[in-house]
Parts: C-alpha cells; structure tokens; sequence
C-alpha cells in the first residue's frame, strides 16, 4: 500500500505518517511526503497510489480546484483541513473523508478503516464526480449517472443519455463514494436501483436487469439475492 | 426718529415675524413736522392768537443745538370727523423739559422747565399728555411747547424725536410694541452666547466658539441699549450715557466680528488685520460728525474687514465660509441701503443671519469631527479585531494546536514549551490589540513569542536579532510582528536556522525602523499588498497618523521593510 501525504507543515505531515502507520500495520506501507500539491503532481500520475492525505486550505481561491484535481485521481483522497466548516462540500466532491485539525489517533483509525470495510459508503455521498478528460477536470453530476461498468483499473460511467465517460478510479473505489441507490451486481457493473425497470432471469441461470431506457445489464450469480431483495 | 424705527418694524416684518401694531385706528396719528422754535421765554408766547409771524421760520427736526428755555409753536389741523368714545392725546419725546400748551390751556408737563440747570428737573424722554375732549375739536389748534434743556451736552445735535397727536392707547404703545422683536431677537443672541459659551468651557481650545459668545453677548448687550428706550422712559439727562455705551458696544462688536472670523477660518496674519481695523475704527470716533454717523463708519470698517476675512475663506475652500460670506454680504447689503440708520433697521437682522450662518458652519463642522472620531472609532475597533482574528484563524490555531498534539505525544516536555509559548502570545496579543501605541519591548517579546510558536511548528530556529532600538520607544501594536508574520507565510524556510533582523536608527525627532527577512517564496506573493501590509500601515496612520511611513522593497533574497515613526503629532 502506497499513501501521499501532501502537508506543507512538517510536524503535522511527520505526525500523519507516524499515525498512519501505527494504525495499518502493513510491512508493505510506503508513505510518501510532499509539501504542495504542485510538487507532488509526479507522484499524483503514477497509477500505484492508493491514498492522498491532502492538507486543503478551502478558503483559499483555488481550494476547491486542488480538491478536484485530487479526486479525479485513481487513489481516494483524505482531506485534512483546519476549515471544517467546508466538511460536507468536501464530500459532495468525492472525498472518502474529511479530517478536521486537530486530530488524534482514532480519528485517524476511523477514516483509514473506510479504505477496506466491505460495503462502506462516504456520508453524505458524493454529488459530483470528477473526471479528467484531456488534461482537464470536469465535474460531472451524479444525477446524471445511470450505472458504471468496470474497465480494467478504470470504470465507465454511463450516463442517462446514452453517453459515456472513463473514470480514474477502479469501480470498488468509486462505489464506495456514490449514494446508497447504487448497486453492485456483477464484478464489472453497477448500477442505479431506481433506474432499474425489470429483473431477468434467463435460459441457464443467467441473470440480467433492464433499464428503463431498454439497456440491459448482467447480474452475477451471487449477487442474484441480494439485487432481488433490494428490487422488491 | 420713529421713521426708522417704522423702518426697522417693516423690515422685520418683511423677515417674516409679525408684530402687533396700533396702526389702523379709526383716525391715524399724525406726525407735527413743520413749526417753529424761539429761543427765550415769555408766558404770551403760549396764547394761540399771538402773532408769531416774525419767530425764524423752521423745521422742527432738526431743532437749535442752543442750550436753554425756547418755545416751540406748531399748528395742527384736526378732521371733523372724530371716532367716539376715543381718547386723544399729545406724545413728544425730546431731550428736555417741557410744559404743553393746546390753544393756550396747559394739558401737561414733563419734569420742570427751569431757567438754570439748577432749577431745571429733567424730563423722562417720552412723555404722553391726555388732550381733553373740550379742545380736541375739529379745525385748526396751536401747540405752543415751553422747554428747557440744561441737562443735555452742548453739541448734542438732536433732541426732539417724536411730535404727535393722535388715539391716546396707540401712542401710549406704539413704542413697546415695536421693541417686541428686537426682544425676540435679544432673547435668541443670549441663547446662543449661553451655547456657545458652554462649548467653549467644554473645549478651550475652540477660542473662535469663546469670541463667538463674546461677540453675541456685544450684541445682546448693543440690542438691549437699543431698545432701552422702548421699554424704560428714563430721564432726558440719561441719554447722552446711553450713547456712550451704544459707542462702546458697537466698538467692540466691530472689533470682534472680524476678529471671530479669523479664528474661525484659522486665517493668517491677525495681528496686522487687527490693527488696520483698529486704526480705522478710532478714525471713525475721531469724524467731526454725530454719533449715528461715527457707528456708520465704524460698521464699513468692521464689514468690510470681515468680509476680506471671509472671501479669504471661501477661496481657501474653508469649512461654512459660503454661509459666513452670504451673511456679511447681506449685513453690507443693509448697511448700503439703510445709511445711518443701520443699526436701528438692517443690522439686527442681518447679523441673526450671520448668526444663522455660523450655527450651519459650527453644524458643519462638528458633524465632519463626528464623523472622523467616529470612523477612527471604528477603525480601532477593526483593527483590533483584524489582530485578533489572525489567531483565531483555524489556519494559524488549528494546525499550531494539531503540531503541538503531535509534540505532546512524541516528546512530551518539547509540547509544553509550546504551548506555553503559544500561550504567552496570545495574552500578549489580547494585551496589546486594543491599544494604539506599545513599548518597542512589548512587541519584541510578542515577535519572539511568535518566532518560538513557529519554530515549534516548523522543526526549526527562528531568530530575531534587534540592534539600536530603544525599549521604551513607543510602536503600533503587533507591526513586526504582522511582519514576520507576513514573512513565514510566504516563505518556505528550508535551513535549520533562520536569522531576521531589526535595526533601529534614531533620527531627530523619532525612529527608522529596519526589518530584514530573507526571501525563498513563489513568486507571486511579490508585488501585491497583502492583508498584513494593509494591517501594518493602517495601523501606522491610527497611531502616528502622517508622521509614520513605510517601504518595503525586495532584493537579493532579502525583504527589506523600512518603517519610519516621527514623534511631533
């Protein structure tokens, strides 16, 4: 596991690390350290990073445009930020969580723990997911998502007309950020519930669900219960 | 004599006041202007049948300066057409004694006619006889008035005033009620010199508010002698007494006026304007001519001196000298139309317009000292909470606070020297942000503080290195600490250790400060002013308002910020 810490204050970037690796106790944890965003930009478009602490000063002019640099990016981002009145616009742009200066040990424990629970989903969810596309980064209103469809270590965003879009991030993080309305239902698709018109059972135990725009998308088999379950 | 002060009761009426007159009775008074006077005494000269013919005939007005018995014979026509029930009577007022004579019967007497002074009992100056109904009759009258005026100065030019028959009430009242205005006026110069000499107890340093009172009190003073008349019918010998005061009032109000104006427009070279007013003003009282004449002159000097003063002002651009000028030039106005008899007609009047005119320019400009204290007020206050916000900011609090955490916890004595530090700072801060000026050693301490917080921050040494500086010398609050402040916002120290330097040089009256800060920032926190540097020099303008400057100038890796605090304020 490879994790970032951009945190231009050394004792505070010193103190991130030495928590972090307490809490993880992973032999295989490389932490690196960068003091500003700029210079960590090398670092940023490496596909290895799994997670950005990002110290964010969110009332500066461009606060926001580092935060959606950063959550365009393949890994999760932490945001650290003394401003913890921008907490809940942090997480409308798809951070996994906003720690708020200063901060302990548990606090710490607590937002690492979301990296891996199974199932975990960012309160509240994101309503934005940023994409970069050539170079730049546009947001893109989850409203206007209709289902995602794994596509290597990227995820393709399907949107209600018809369009799509890549992703930076693996489908297993990106879900995690998405409201609860989205569900796994195959090892390469999820989808919107609300969207979902008709479940299909087909000739050999296969499985699929119809949207209500006709498009259908296959159910894995062991998640046939649990897509049941939430459509009825 | 009653002309003018017709004259004056007009042009107050015309000022838009009201006054009740006696004008209007079923038969009008009517003035005696025509008859003639004899000097010597002789009980005949009362009879209406004697032969007057060869007396030199004269204008009553004005009457022989000699001093003496004279008779004075003058024939009135009456109306036949009489108002009943209507008592009529006689009204003269001179400066002397007198007995009158209607068709020859004595229908009164003012003081005693006498042949010597000795003998001689003044007469009050106005005096009004019952005419009986039984010689109140239609057709021609003869009044023959016997008098004597030992009591009066030789050269005194006028003594008869008033000469008239008519309704016995009206004539009775006629004066007093004319003297109701000048009474309202009188009553509005003691307010104001009563205010203004409040203002001024308050505030010694206003002298223009002190001559102002001064100057209403004069006019009070030359209102009240004016009126005097009206209202108290003193004896005849009184008068020339009463003229002497009028001359010194007006006197000082001619000296005063201008000299207000120069004060209150704060304009140059008084003592020369003063003394050319002075010399003209003892011009005045030298003229060979009356004293109505000498106060004349007295106000073209006074007016004219003033309104050099006040055109001076309006050029100058000065606070309520437009309002001043308009008043002067109305006063000048009055004193070119109404000649000698300004100050029974136009200058009351005009100076409650000058009067008017100060009050708007005192309005003025205690609304524009209003307001500066007012904003200083609130700049203070702004400062204040600008200083003290900086640390509460969560930027510069919470991540102090997370860092000492993690001191805390990693070397436990380390973090207390922290917090300790950072502590301090804050009382320090709390301390000084409400005050305009500190001891040099106060702020040191502060930037110290600051330095030790930062480096607990940063893993390093800030170090602070002050030489030629006085401690006592007195500083706005927290100015190098804002920048050193300023300085580690918008640098990125790398070395271990870090040297800022403050030099004091003495100048002759005050202090040039010198606070070198190396430079190893992005480039673009150059250039613009930020938030500390407009805290730096608003503070500088709230504590040493235009006696403090600063520079800042950037090179060879150094910021250099040069402050300057003179003491003369």
């Amino acid at each position: 596991m490879r994790i970032l810490i951009v945190e231009d204050e050394p004792i505070i970037a010193r103190r991130i690390a030495r928590l972090t690796r307490s809490i993880l106790d992973d032999a295989n944890l490389i932490i690196e350290a960068a003091e500003g965003l700029d210079s960590a930009q090398d670092a940023l478009l490496e596909r290895d990073i799994d997670l950005l602490f990002l110290d964010l000063n969110l009332h500066g002019a461009d606060g926001f445009d580092l935060l959606t640099t950063s959550v365009a990016g393949a890994f999760h981002t932490i945001v650290i930020s003394a401003y913890t009145d921008r907490a809940i616009e942090a997480f409308e742009f798809g951070v996994l969580d906003f720690i708020g200066k200063p901060f302990g040990r548990e606090r710490l424990a607590q937002a690492l723990q979301r990296l891996h629970a199974p199932g975990a989903r960012t309160d509240p969810p994101a309503r934005y997911l940023a994409v970069r596309a050539s170079g730049r980064v546009t947001l893109i209103d989850v409203e206007r998502v209709l289902a995602l469809q794994g596509a290597g270590s990227y995820s393709e965003l399907v949107l209600r007309d018809g369009s799509t879009t890549l992703h930076d991030k693996p489908l297993k993080r990106l879900v995690t950020l998405l409201p609860d309305d989205f569900v796994r239902i195959h090892r390469s698709y999820v989808v919107r519930m609300s969207a979902v018109a008709h479940f299909l059972a087909r000739e050999g135990s296969r499985y699929a669900v119809e949207l209500h725009d006709g498009t259908t998308l296959p159910v894995g088999r062991t998640r046939v219960d649990a897509v049941r379950e939430r459509l009825v | 004599m009653h002309a003018r002060l017709t004259a004056f009761a007009l042009l107050v009426l015309s000022v838009g006041l009201s006054v009740p007159t006696a004008l209007g009775q079923d038969t009008a008074s009517k003035d005696i202007r025509q008859g003639t006077v004899r000097f010597g005494d002789d009980p005949r000269w009362a009879d209406p049948a004697y032969d007057d013919s060869t007396w030199p005939t004269e204008w009553l007005y004005p009457a022989p300066d000699s001093l003496g018995i004279h008779w004075m014979r003058a024939r009135i026509t009456m109306d036949s057409t009489r108002a009943p029930f209507q008592p009529y009577g006689l009204k003269l007022s001179m400066l002397a004694a007198a007995e009158v004579y209607w068709d020859g019967v004595l229908i009164g007497r003012n003081g005693r006619v006498g042949p010597t002074r000795a003998q001689e009992e003044p007469g009050t100056i106005r005096a009004v006889f019952p005419v009986p109904d039984s010689l109140y009759t239609p057709g021609e009258h003869v009044i023959a008035v016997r008098l004597s005026n030992f009591y009066m100065p030789p050269d005194f030019a006028y003594y008869l005033y008033d000469f008239e028959v008519g309704p016995y009430a009206s004539l009775l009242t006629d004066w007093t009620d004319w003297a109701l205005v000048p009474f309202l006026f009188l009553g509005g110069f003691l307010i104001i010199m009563v205010y203004c000499a409040v203002l001024y107890a308050l505030d010694r340093r206003s002298t223009a508010l002190g001559l102002f009172s001064l100057l209403c009190l004069c006019v009070a003073a030359l209102l009240a002698t004016e009126v005097t008349r009206a209202v108290i019918n003193y004896s005849y010998d009184w008068h020339p007494v009463r003229i002497h005061v009028l001359t010194a009032l007006t006197t000082a109000v001619a000296g005063l006026l201008p000299l207000f104006f120069m004060h209150q427009f704060e304009a140059p070279h008084t003592r020369p304007v003063m003394a050319g007013l002075a010399g003209l003003l003892t011009l005045s009282l030298l003229l060979p001519a009356s004293t109505d004449e000498q106060h004349y002159w007295m106000f073209w000097s006074t007016l004219t001196t003033s309104l050099g003063v006040v055109g001076w002002a309006v050029v100058q651009q000065k606070r309520g000298a437009v309002p001043a000028l308009s008043g002067v030039g109305a006063s000048i106005g009055g004193l070119a139309a109404s000649g000698w008899w300004f100050i029974d007609t136009y200058f009351f009047p005009t100076f409650a317009l000058i009067v008017v005119a100060l009050l708007a320019s005192l309005g003025l400009q205690m609304r524009e000292q209003r307001r500066q204290r007012e904003a200083a007020q609130l700049a203070a206050a702004r400062l204040e909470i600008e200083l003290l916000k900086k640390h509460l900011q969560p930027h510069f609090l919470m991540n102090t606070l997370t860092a000492a955490m993690e001191w805390m916890e990693e070397q436990p004595d380390v973090g207390v020297r922290f917090i300790e530090a950072l502590a301090d700072e804050l009382r320090l801060l709390v301390d000084v942000s409400d005050q305009t000026r500190i001891p040099l050693a106060t702020e040191l301490t502060l930037c110290r503080r600051h330095l030790e917080v930062m480096g607990y921050r940063q893993d390093r040494t800030f170090k602070l290195q002050v030489e030629g500086v006085e401690p006592e010398a007195p500083v706005p609050p927290a100015i190098f600490h804002t920048l050193l402040e300023n300085a580690l916002t918008h640098n990125r120290y790398t070395a271990p250790t870090v040297c800022f330097q403050l030099t004091g040089d003495s100048l002759d009256s005050g202090w040039r400060y010198t606070l070198r800060t190396p430079r190893n920032g992005p480039a673009s926190a150059e250039g613009r002013e930020g938030t500390g540097l407009r805290y730096v020099r608003a503070r500088l303008r709230e504590s040493f308002g235009e006696a403090g400057s600063l520079t800042s100038t950037s090179r060879n890796g150094t910021w250099t910020t040069i402050i300057e605090l003179h003491s003369g304020d």
